[in-house]
């Protein structure tokens, strides 16, 4: 048997595979498939396609458990979990202070995916404390879903200026969707059993986000912040992340935890003092552009000075 | 060292084998606990690979079909006896403390 002679779902699953991969693997990936389903009933094949299609998208975005971006993501993971959990548990204790009852005060169709955002959140951030990953994984799959429904909402009933309803929706949900991304791309086998210090990070991450995103009125429209320091609270974090190229994961992995919430707040803010959006495309392309030509220089030379591409 | 590590490398500590064979293998070991499915087993042969707990020992078309037979290196086999020495040491404890516990009588109702 090889890869001509299987089906179309194989070898559409195959196809997500690099192509250099599928070439050298793909007969042998084909084989052990059909041995494994040989006698399978239909629902099992599909959970097989899908396993073995979801691996060569992960070698296909370079995020296995071996690769920078899979590693990268494993170090997240503790700290992305406990800022979602966190800032969910701050919104939903400062919602039942404010209004003494547990609603989100946006009427009645929002209440559920307001609340399935917030309360998977929430779980998925325990989950990911107790060492649960899958768990944690699908739970933040269900509040970014939560989130792009709420962002869908937010769009569909603005018949004037869409794209401010969007990025003001995208202060609150974008957070969450990114986060859930990123703990998404975290490979499985790689992630860790919890020990003291990743429960410590994710704890910490937990406190110290809803602190630092309620400290100030940011969630509001009428939140004023010199278009410059909005600029430097994406342009830092972009650039932390960035570091990554360079080995400095430690660095890399702050940045990319607090990325998502930093863009959030600030897309809106930024888009609405500058007055439009093709006005923030000069700082967009200069950022593109560093960010570029750091990601090129790190493929030239690794962290070693070895080459790498 | 994660279950379905030290399982994959459990499963070639006696003789190589093909990535079917590891599929059913780990089942066994594991008694049918744990059914590694096809990419998961890839993404997991690829990464001990790259670690150099396994090699390819060899490729071949059997019957028309490709098949590869993987085993493990001498580095693997230190990993899987060190792994083993762990869990041996941590199973000893516990029976050794389960041996020793004394029981604590139940009182029900005491303060009823």
């Amino acid at each position: 048997m090889s890869m001509a002679d299987s089906t179309v779902a194989v070898r559409t699953a195959l196809a997500f595979y690099p192509g250099r991969y599928r070439r050298e693997r793909g007969d042998e990936l084909a084989v052990v498939f059909a041995d494994t389903t040989a006698e399978a009933g239909v629902a099992a094949k599909v959970r097989e396609l899908l396993d073995l299609g979801a691996y060569g998208l992960r070698m296909r975005t370079g995020l296995t458990s071996t690769s920078r971006g899979g590693r990268l993501a494993v170090l997240a993971a503790p700290l992305v979990a406990g800022a979602a959990g966190g800032l969910a548990a701050g919104q939903a204790l400062l919602n039942y202070l404010e209004s003494g009852m547990p609603i989100g005060g946006w009427g009645l169709l929002h209440l559920l995916p307001y609340w399935a955002l917030l309360g998977a959140a929430m779980l998925s951030a325990v989950a990911a404390l107790l060492g649960r990953w899958t768990a944690a994984k699908l739970l933040a799959g269900v509040s970014a879903l939560a989130a792009g429904v709420d962002l869908v909402w937010s769009v569909s009933g603005a018949v004037v200026q869409p794209l401010w309803y969007l990025l003001e929706a995208f202060q609150w949900d974008g957070p969450f969707v990114l986060w859930a991304l990123l703990l998404l791309a975290a490979p499985k086998d790689a992630l860790p059993v919890p020990t003291w210090r990743e429960r410590g990070l994710l704890l910490a991450a937990a406190v110290l986000t809803p602190v630092a995103a309620f400290a100030d009125n940011v969630y509001t429209s009428w939140y004023e912040l010199d278009t410059q320091w909005r600029a430097l609270m994406i342009v830092v974090p972009l650039l932390m992340a960035l570091t990554a190229v360079r080995g400095w994961y430690q660095v890399s992995v702050l940045g990319l935890a607090v990325l998502p919430w930093a863009l959030g707040v600030n897309l809106h803010g930024l888009w609405q003092q500058e007055g439009g959006a093709w006005k923030l495309l000069p700082m967009a392309v200069a950022t593109v552009s560093v960010a570029i030509a750091l990601a090129l220089v790190g493929r030239r030379k690794g962290p070693d000075g070895r080459q790498l591409a | 060292m994660q279950e379905p590590t030290l399982l994959l490398l459990t499963a070639l500590a006696d003789a190589p084998r093909h990535g079917y064979a590891l599929i059913q293998e780990i089942a066994a070991i594991s008694d049918g606990r744990v059914k590694m499915r096809t990419g998961t087993l890839y993404g997991a042969l690829d990464r001990l690979l790259t670690q150099g707990l396994i090699e390819v020992a060899a490729e071949e078309v059997v019957d028309g079909r490709a098949r590869r037979t993987y085993a493990l290196t001498d580095t693997g086999r230190g990993a899987l006896a060190t792994e083993a020495e762990r869990l041996r040491t941590v199973a000893a404890e516990a029976e050794r403390r389960l041996s020793v516990a004394v029981a604590v009588p139940r009182v029900r109702g005491a303060f009823a």
